[in-house]
């Protein structure tokens, strides 16, 4: 069953604003970041609707920040639940010939290293974003970050997928019908990828493990310009 | 679907539902079960509706039957349990609770389906961390408290079975569909009985309105709709077992919640000892080296499969 883009976007809408809202009660950081089950969303939107899942959660966070935590960083908080959703999206694409799906053990372990690159992105982007933005450092909003991101869309994410991807339902996964010049070749794919995971990784550690802050530690920011620009290579 | 994306299903039934505590324990103490049971079922039939709503076209007499019983069965077991845990002390109550992983082999026995050696001794294993995690003594049990939980286990043992054989038979969505909004009927009924105002008695709080979204999109719509699915591919006692490892999953939220929503509080070492055996119980169950020592025949269908 392949759903129409319309449907697909008011769908991933609907169930990111009440699962979004709902969830406003049990906040972490005041304003900012609460217990967010809602980011069990993102990836399943992005694998089975693509660019249009993407939207989709990206606009439904602005509207569910609308119900709470509005302010300025909600829109780090769109841009960040867009690549929550697009992230998973084109790395599939990029090592799977596959429709998305879980039935297979190396697609479940492929499903998790996917998640856990677009958690890291996504707490990278909102941690470095509010920083630059408005030149606050929260270490507890990287790690809140990640942890709701990784813990949801693999506790919740991953049966989600499976239920809609099974015979019962059948939803077939959104493909990727463009072409990426730049990462053609499966090596230069896999060199891209490496260095970003590597360089999210080194700002994991540092970030999460090291407890450091941009401004004690500079190399973060550097290794944050190279990460954004393999971003941008292997997104467009 | 493998049994492995199967397992994880199931797993992820027991992890909603053993959540779930800290949202029912949000709502105000005088919120009635049976509103509760209309609200969370009626918005959860909602949303299905909502998503799933092309296919009430395939909607069949037979399919409304099927759901219909379902939830009449769902419906007696929750008022049993409802009698049966005010009238008994919480760790009898809880015990009893869980004897619904013995009474479904029992009764699909009866129904002349045996369940596999490794499951019957999963099942036992389970029972006694079960024991060790609810601090079970013998006393208090000769009560009225006692009927209506064994009352509760078996129409919980009765609902396993009977979901079972129907997904097997209809289409597993629409037979929640249905159940979910008959459900939605007796609470309502129950509900009128007991407060002719119903909707209009309760003050509608943001937190209120919350917690009962999260609890219907969860412990409803998002568990039921996996369940049913799920038992499609798989027998009620494996069912039975993965729901049986809540206590784990409890001690494990309550290690990772933050303490304003009942986490960090520290597991008492009986709990963790149930919670151990319990999980021993649940992968003995999942195993099969009691069948390939008796059934040289089996074991090859087995590692076939």
């Amino acid at each position: 069953m392949q759903l129409k883009k319309g449907k697909q976007f008011f769908i991933t809408l609907a169930a990111f604003l009440i699962l979004g809202i709902s969830f406003k009660v049990m906040v972490l950081v005041e304003g900012l970041t609460e217990v967010r089950p809602v980011n069990a969303i993102p990836p399943v939107a992005g694998l089975l609707c693509g660019p249009v899942g993407a939207a989709a959660c990206g606009i439904g966070n602005l509207l569910a920040d609308m119900a709470g935590t509005f302010s300025a960083s909600s829109l780090l908080g769109v841009i960040g639940n867009f690549l929550a959703a697009y992230m998973p999206y084109r790395l599939w694409q990029l090592f799977s010939d596959e429709e998305p799906n879980l039935h297979s053990r190396k697609n479940r372990i492929r499903y998790c290293l996917i998640c856990a690159v677009s958690a890291m992105t996504v707490a990278w982007f909102l941690a470095f974003g509010l920083y630059l933005l408005e030149g606050v450092w929260m270490e507890q909003i990287y790690t809140y970050v990640f942890f709701n991101n990784l813990g949801f869309s693999i506790g919740l994410g991953m049966p989600l997928l499976i239920i809609l991807t099974s015979d019962g339902v059948q939803i077939k996964g959104c493909r990727f019908r463009g072409k990426n010049r730049i990462l053609e070749q499966l090596i230069l794919r896999r060199a891209v990828c490496a260095g970003y995971a590597g360089c999210m990784l080194l700002l994991f550690a540092g970030v999460a493990y090291w407890h450091f802050s941009p401004k004690e530690a500079p190399w973060l920011l550097s290794v944050s310009v190279t990460a954004a620009a393999s971003l941008v290579v292997l997104l467009v | 679907m493998t049994k492995t994306e199967n397992n994880i299903l199931l797993i992820s039934i027991t992890l909603c539902w053993a959540s779930s505590y800290i949202f029912i324990k949000n709502l105000p103490e005088d919120f009635s079960s049976y509103a509760y049971l209309t609200l969370t079922c009626g918005i959860a039939a909602l949303l299905m509706i909502l998503v799933f709503g092309r296919r009430l076209r395939k909607l069949r007499k037979s399919i409304w039957i099927k759901g219909g019983i379902l939830s009449v069965i769902l419906s007696l077991n929750l008022l049993a349990e409802k009698k049966g845990i005010s009238l008994l002390a919480p760790s009898n109550a809880s015990f009893l609770a869980a004897l619904t992983i013995i009474m479904v082999p029992l009764l699909m026995l009866f129904f002349r389906e045996k369940p596999s050696k490794n499951l019957m001794l999963g099942a036992c294993i389970i029972v006694l961390g079960l024991c060790i995690s609810t601090g079970f003594t013998i006393s208090g049990f000769y009560s009225t408290g006692t009927f209506y939980m064994l009352a509760s286990c078996f129409s919980s043992a009765v609902y396993t079975i009977a979901a079972d054989r129907y997904v097997k038979e209809e289409d597993p969505l629409l037979i929640c569909i249905v159940q979910m909004i008959f459900s939605t009927v007796i609470g309502f009924f129950f509900w009128y009985m007991e407060n002719p105002k119903t909707f209009i008695s309760i003050s509608y709080t943001r937190e209120l309105l919350s917690n009962l979204f999260i609890l219907a999109f969860f412990a409803k719509a998002y568990a039921y709709i996996v369940l049913m699915i799920s038992q499609k591919y798989t027998d009620a006692v494996s069912v039975t077992v993965i729901a049986a490892t809540e206590p784990v999953i409890t001690l494990i939220l309550s290690v990772l919640l933050p303490t304003s929503y009942g986490g960090r509080q520290g597991a008492s070492p009986s709990a963790i000892t149930g919670a151990v055996v319990i999980a021993v119980g649940a992968v003995v169950a999942g195993l099969h080296f009691l069948e390939r020592k008796s059934h040289p025949a089996q074991k090859r269908e087995n590692d076939a499969a």
